[in-house]
C-alpha cells in the first residue's frame, strides 16, 4: 500500500517507545492466550470423550466390583459391549516414579478402548498367547530402555499369592497415545493379562476395578446406566454408572467454574491496555502537531489523517496480539506434558480469533480520543505554536 | 545545595507539572490498580481457603493413622493403647478421650448442578463431642447407638440435595435417617456423622482408619510421640490436627498461591512496562527544565532520587485503587472458584502483599527514565525540540 | 485567468475572551499571475495570517479570499484540502519534513494523494529533486542534511504536485546569508522560468529584492504596494 512508509514512520517515531508498547501488548496477550486456551482446552477435552461409552463403578466404597457382573451388564438393552479393567501401581527398581498397570482382558481392551492408542499389529495376539505377557506405554520403554523380550521385575502394592510385592513380567509389544504432543510423557501405562493377574494376587480375586460399557445410542446413556445401576442396587456391591463425558466433566468441573476468573483476569488487563495505548497514542498526537498540520496543509484531509492514525495503531496491536498469542501457544504446549491430564493443551483457533477481534477494538477504542484530537487540530494555529 | 533539597526542588518541579500530566498519572494509577486487584484477589481466595479449612482445628488434637502408605487400619487393640498413653486428657469419669474413626461413604447430588458428589460419613465414638468440643447441632437430635441414624454437618447440608431432616441417605444398600445438623469444625462440617460400632457392623469392617485424641495440653506432644515410639507395636503417624489439614490442603493453597503469583507476575511486567514508558514520556517533556537546573549545578543523584520517589508516589494510590476495588468486589462474598465454597476475607496482609508488589512496579517503572534522564548530556537536553 | 489572488475586504479576528483583536483589517489585494511578492512587515503585523488565508489553511472573519479561481471562504474544510493538494505549494521557515523518513519520501507525500502508480511517483520525484539540484541526496534523511539541502527538499516536496502558486513563510529565516541567497534564486527561477506564483513572507528587505513586488503591513493593514505607489 501506497501510504506504508508513512504509517511506518509514524509508528517507529519514537523506537523505543514503540517497543515498550509492543511488549506491553505482547506480555497481555501471553496471559490471554495462555487463560483462555486452558479454558478452550479442557472443553475440547470434554467433547472429545466417548459419549458412547459408560463406565460402571462401586458405589459403596469398597472401590472394587465382582467380575461376574460383566454377563448381567451386557444383557441390558442397548448395550454392544463390555470390557472391564483392574489397576495397580508399580515401581521398577529404585526409581520414585510409579506404572500403572492395567489388568484386562485383551482382546476386549482392543476392540473398545483404544481408540487414542496406536498398537502395533500382532500385539494383542501376542498378549493373549503369553500369560504374563505386557503391552507397555512407550514412556517407560524409553524411561527404563527395555527391549520388547526383556522380563522386567516390578514391586507394586498389590501382594501376590506368594506373599512378596514381587511381579514379573515379559514385555510382548510397546504401544503409544496417538497426539504427538503428549505421547512421550502420557504413555505411562501397561496392559497385562486379567486372568494372570487375578489368579496370581492374594486378595480381592475375581474382583475387577470397574467396567466399561460401548452402547449403541448415546442419547440413551443416561436411561441404561440407571438400568445398569438398578440391575445391582439393595446388593452389598452397589454401583454408579456414569458416561465417559459426564466423568470428564465433573473432573474438570472445577475448572469449569474457574471462567469466571479467567473472564474477569482477561477484562482486568485488557482495560488497563486501553489506558496505556491510548495514552501513548495521545502523546504522539500532541508531539506531532507541526507534521499533522503539514499532512492537512499538503492536502490530506481530516478522516484521511484519522485513518492514518488509526492504521498505526491497529499494526502496533495487531502484530503484537499475535506474537503474544503465538508464544501463549508455546507456553501450552510445553505445559502439555508437564500436567497431569491426559489432555493436549492448546490455544484453539476460536480464542486465536477472539484475541484478534479483542486487538481491533483495542487499537481503535484507544485510538478514539487521540483521533478526535487530531481532527480538532487547525493548520494555523498548530503553525503558529498554539 | 545539600542532596535533600535537591531532591526537594526535582519534585517541586514534577508536582507542579502533574496537574499538566494528570491523564498520564491516571493510565499509571489505573495499570497498577488492575495488577495489584488481581493479585489481592487471587491470593485473598487462597488464604481464605487456607483459614477456612484449619478453622476449628487445635494444636493439642492430635489426628493418628496408621503407618505404611497404602492406609493400613489400626486395629481396636491398637485404639485402646493409644488413648491409654501419657499425655491424654481425661474426662470427669476418669476415661481417656481419645476415639477411633472410620469412614463410610454416600452419594448426593449438588445443589448447584445436580453432578453425583461423593462424601465421608465418620464414624465415630459416643466420646468424640467432648474431643472436639466445639461441634454442636444446630437442629434435630444425636444419633442413636444401634439405629441407622446419621448427622450431617451444615457445610455439608448446604452444598448437596437432599440431607433435611427426615432424609434418608444410603450406604451399602441400607437406608440411614438423617436426625440432626452440627456444625463448629471446617473440615468435620463437610461431612456426616454416625455411631463407630454401628458403622462399623454395617460395612463390615472391624478396623479404624484414624484416632481421634486429646491431649491434655499442646505441650504434651512430645510425651505422647515418645510413648508411641516405645511401644513397638504401635506403627502410627502422629500429627497435630491444625498441621494434618494445613498439610492435607497443602498442595490446593501452593497450586492456587503459585497460579496467582504467576498470574500476577505476568500482568505486572504488562504494568511496569507501561509504566516505564509514560514515565519516560512524563520525564521527556520536562528534560529541557530539569538540564537548566542541572547546568546551574544541581546534581545527577538527586534528580534520580526525584524521577524515583515521584514513580512511587503515583504507584501509592494505584495500589490503594486496585485494593480498594477488590475489598469492595470480594470481601466476605462467597465465590465458588474450583467445586467448593469459600468466603472471601480480603486481610490486611493481602494488602499489604498488594501494596509490596505495587510499590516495586513503580520502581522499576521509574528507574529507568530517572537513569536516562541523569545520563543525558546537558547541551544536548538544552537544545530545542 | 490574469490574477491568482484577489482579496476584497478581508478582515481576521482573534477572540480572547471577551475582547477581539483584529489582526487583519480591510485587506484589498490583488496578485497577478507570475508574479513574485514579497510581503514585509513587523513583527505581529499580520503577514504570516495573510499567507494562512491565502494558502486556504484558514478563513478570515469577513471578506472574499479568491486564489487560483475559488471562492476560498466558501469551500468547505474537505475541498479546501483537495484545492491546496492541486494549487498551492508551501514552503516553511523550519522546513518541517519528517525527520526520519528520507528526501525521496518526503517530496513524495503529496502524490500519495493521486493516484499514480509508484513508477510514476518514482519518475516524478526525482525530477523535482533534480530540479532543485539535489538528485544525489534522494535517500538522505533530513538529519543527515544541511539546513540549505533541507529547504531544498522543502521546495521539492512544494513543486511535486505542480502547483499554480508556492506560499512561503520566512523560507530563509533560519539559513545563512549565503545558502539564503542560493534558495532565493532557486525560488526565482521557479518564478521566471516555470511560470510558478510566488508569495514570499520575510522580514529580510535584501531577500525581498528577489521580489518583482514589494508589499509592505503594519497592524493588520496594507500600508505600502509597490504596484499601486509611484515608481
Amino acid at each position: 500500500m501506497k501510504y506504508f512508509p508513512l504509517i511506518w514512520y509514524g509508528l517507529w517515531r519514537k523506537r523505543g517507545r514503540t517497543w515498550l508498547a509492543l511488549i506491553q501488548i505482547s506480555v497481555s496477550f501471553v496471559l490471554f492466550g495462555v487463560l483462555h486456551g486452558f479454558g478452550a482446552s479442557v472443553q475440547q477435552m470434554i467433547a472429545r470423550t466417548d459419549a458412547d461409552l459408560l463406565m460402571v463403578q462401586s458405589r459403596s466404597g469398597n472401590f472394587d466390583l465382582p467380575v461376574a457382573y460383566s454377563d448381567r451388564i451386557a444383557r441390558v438393552e442397548g448395550v454392544t459391549a463390555v470390557n472391564h479393567e483392574t489397576y495397580a501401581n508399580a515401581k521398577y527398581q529404585n526409581s520414585p516414579k510409579e506404572l500403572l498397570v492395567v489388568a484386562t482382558l485383551p482382546k476386549n481392551w482392543s476392540a473398545m478402548m483404544t481408540t487414542g492408542v496406536n498398537i502395533p499389529p500382532g500385539a494383542v495376539d501376542a498378549l493373549l498367547s503369553h500369560r504374563t505377557g505386557a503391552l507397555v506405554g512407550v514412556t517407560f520403554m524409553h524411561r527404563y530402555g527395555w527391549k520388547v523380550g526383556q522380563r522386567i521385575h516390578l514391586q507394586s502394592n498389590v501382594v501376590g499369592e506368594d506373599g512378596s510385592n514381587n511381579w514379573a513380567f515379559d514385555i510382548v509389544g510397546v504401544v503409544e497415545t496417538k497426539d504427538p504432543a503428549i505421547r512421550a510423557e502420557r504413555s505411562d501405562w501397561m496392559t497385562v493379562n486379567y486372568d494372570y493377574f487375578d489368579a496370581a494376587r492374594l486378595d480381592r480375586k475375581g474382583r475387577v476395578t470397574q467396567f466399561f460399557v460401548k452402547i449403541k445410542d448415546p442419547k440413551q446413556a443416561s436411561a441404561i446406566a440407571d438400568s445398569i445401576d438398578a440391575l445391582f442396587a439393595n446388593s452389598p456391591d452397589e454401583t454408579r454408572t456414569q458416561s465417559a463425558r459426564e466423568m470428564a466433566q465433573s473432573q474438570f468441573q472445577a475448572i469449569g467454574d474457574l471462567n469466571f476468573v479467567i473472564r474477569s483476569i482477561s477484562a482486568a488487563v485488557l482495560f488497563s491496555l486501553l489506558f496505556s495505548i491510548g495514552a501513548l497514542l495521545m502523546q504522539g498526537v500532541r508531539e506531532r502537531t507541526t507534521e499533522l498540520a503539514v499532512l492537512k496543509t499538503v492536502g490530506f484531509k481530516n478522516w484521511a489523517v484519522v485513518a492514518l492514525l488509526s492504521c498505526e495503531s491497529l499494526m502496533l496491536c495487531l502484530a503484537a496480539a499475535a506474537v503474544g498469542m503465538g508464544l501463549a501457544e508455546g507456553v501450552l504446549w510445553v505445559a502439555s506434558g508437564r500436567i497431569p491430564i491426559d489432555a493436549r493443551l492448546e490455544l484453539p483457533v476460536p480464542v486465536f480469533l477472539m484475541g484478534i477481534v479483542l486487538a481491533l477494538i483495542l487499537a481503535l477504542v484507544s485510538s478514539l480520543l487521540p483521533a478526535r484530537r487530531s481532527l480538532k487540530l487547525e493548520i494555523a494555529a498548530a503553525f503558529a505554536g498554539r | 545545595m545539600r542532596a535533600g533539597t535537591q531532591v526537594l526542588v526535582f519534585l517541586e518541579m514534577s508536582l507542579g507539572n502533574i496537574r499538566a500530566r494528570l491523564s498520564s498519572v491516571l493510565v499509571v494509577i489505573v495499570g497498577i490498580a488492575c495488577v495489584v486487584g488481581v493479585l489481592i484477589s487471587m491470593l485473598s481466595m487462597g488464604a481464605s481457603f487456607r483459614s477456612m479449612a484449619t478453622r476449628g482445628t487445635r494444636p493439642d488434637r492430635l489426628i493418628v493413622t496408621a503407618a505404611g502408605d497404602q492406609g493400613g487400619a489400626i486395629t481396636r487393640d491398637k485404639a485402646l493403647a493409644l488413648s491409654d498413653l501419657q499425655g491424654v486428657k481425661r474426662d470427669g469419669d476418669g476415661k481417656p478421650l481419645a476415639s477411633g474413626v472410620l469412614f463410610g461413604f454416600a452419594e448426593g447430588r449438588k445443589r448447584t448442578d445436580g453432578v453425583h458428589v461423593m462424601y465421608g460419613v465418620r464414624g465415630v465414638k459416643p466420646n468424640f463431642f467432648a474431643i472436639v468440643p466445639e461441634l454442636r447441632l444446630t437442629d434435630g437430635r444425636m444419633f442413636q447407638s444401634g439405629l441407622h441414624e446419621v448427622i450431617v454437618g451444615t457445610a455439608r447440608r448446604t452444598a448437596t440435595m437432599g440431607l433435611e431432616l427426615g432424609d434418608r441417605i444410603r450406604m451399602r444398600g441400607e437406608d440411614w435417617l438423617v436426625v440432626g445438623h452440627y456444625t463448629g469444625v471446617a473440615y468435620i462440617d463437610d461431612g456426616a456423622m454416625a455411631d463407630a460400632d454401628t458403622l462399623m457392623a454395617a460395612l463390615k469392617a472391624n478396623t479404624f482408619e484414624s484416632v481421634a485424641v486429646l491431649l491434655n495440653s499442646s505441650r504434651d506432644l512430645e510425651k505422647f510421640k515418645g510413648a508411641v515410639k516405645a511401644n513397638s507395636t504401635l506403627s502410627v503417624n502422629v500429627e497435630a490436627e491444625d498441621k494434618f489439614l494445613a498439610r492435607e490442603t497443602r498442595q490446593f493453597t501452593s497450586l492456587l498461591d503459585f497460579i496467582s503469583y504467576f498470574i500476577a507476575s505476568i500482568m505486572g511486567i504488562g504494568a511496569t512496562v507501561g509504566t516505564v514508558n509514560i514515565m519516560y514520556m512524563m520525564v521527556d517533556q520536562r528534560r529541557r527544565e530539569m538540564a537548566t537546573l542541572r547546568a546551574i549545578g544541581f546534581g545527577p543523584f538527586p534528580l534520580i532520587l526525584a524521577v524515583l520517589l515521584e514513580s512511587l508516589l503515583i504507584a501509592l494510590p494505584g495500589a490503594l485503587l486496585g485494593a480498594t476495588v477488590a475489598w469492595a468486589l470480594f470481601n466476605g462474598h462467597h465465590v465458588t472458584p474450583v467445586g467448593f465454597t469459600i468466603d472471601l476475607t480480603v486481610t490486611a496482609g493481602v494488602i499489604a502483599v498488594g501494596v509490596g508488589w505495587a510499590l516495586s512496579m513503580g520502581l522499576i517503572g521509574g528507574l529507568f527514565p530517572a537513569l536516562r534522564t541523569a545520563r543525558v548530556p546537558i547541551a544536548e537536553a538544552l537544545r530545542a525540540v | 485567468m490574469e490574477n491568482i489572488v484577489s482579496c476584497r475586504s478581508v478582515t481576521k479576528e482573534y477572540k480572547r475572551g471577551k475582547e477581539s483583536i483584529a489582526v487583519l483589517s480591510a485587506i484589498d489585494l490583488t496578485i497577478a499571475r507570475g508574479e513574485f511578492a514579497a510581503i514585509m512587515g513587523p513583527s505581529g503585523s499580520g503577514k504570516t495570517t495573510l499567507l494562512n488565508l491565502l494558502g486556504g489553511l484558514d478563513r478570515p472573519s469577513a471578506g472574499e479570499v479568491i486564489v487560483a479561481g475559488e471562492r476560498l471562504e466558501r469551500l468547505s474544510g474537505s475541498r479546501l484540502a483537495e484545492w491546496r493538494s492541486r494549487n498551492v505549494g508551501f514552503i516553511f521557515q523550519f522546513y518541517n519534513l519528517m525527520p526520519t523518513l528520507s528526501a525521496a519520501r518526503n517530496v513524495e507525500i503529496p502524490l500519495l494523494l493521486c493516484s499514480l502508480s509508484a513508477a510514476e511517483r518514482k519518475l516524478k520525484v526525482a525530477a523535482a529533486l533534480e530540479l532543485v539540484g539535489l538528485a544525489n541526496r534522494s535517500k538522505h534523511n533530513p538529519g543527515e542534511l544541511s539546513g540549505g539541502q533541507q529547504q531544498r527538499v522543502a521546495i521539492a516536496r512544494a513543486l511535486i504536485a505542480d502547483p499554480q502558486l508556492l506560499i512561503c513563510d520566512e523560507p530563509t529565516g533560519d539559513l545563512d546569508r549565503h545558502t539564503a541567497e542560493e534558495i532565493l534564486a532557486l525560488l526565482q527561477l521557479l518564478n521566471r522560468k516555470y511560470g510558478k506564483s510566488v508569495l514570499m513572507v520575510t522580514h529580510d528587505p535584501k531577500a525581498a529584492t528577489y521580489a518583482s513586488r514589494r508589499l509592505q503591513l503594519d497592524k493588520g493593514q496594507l500600508v505600502y504596494d509597490e504596484a499601486t505607489s509611484p515608481a
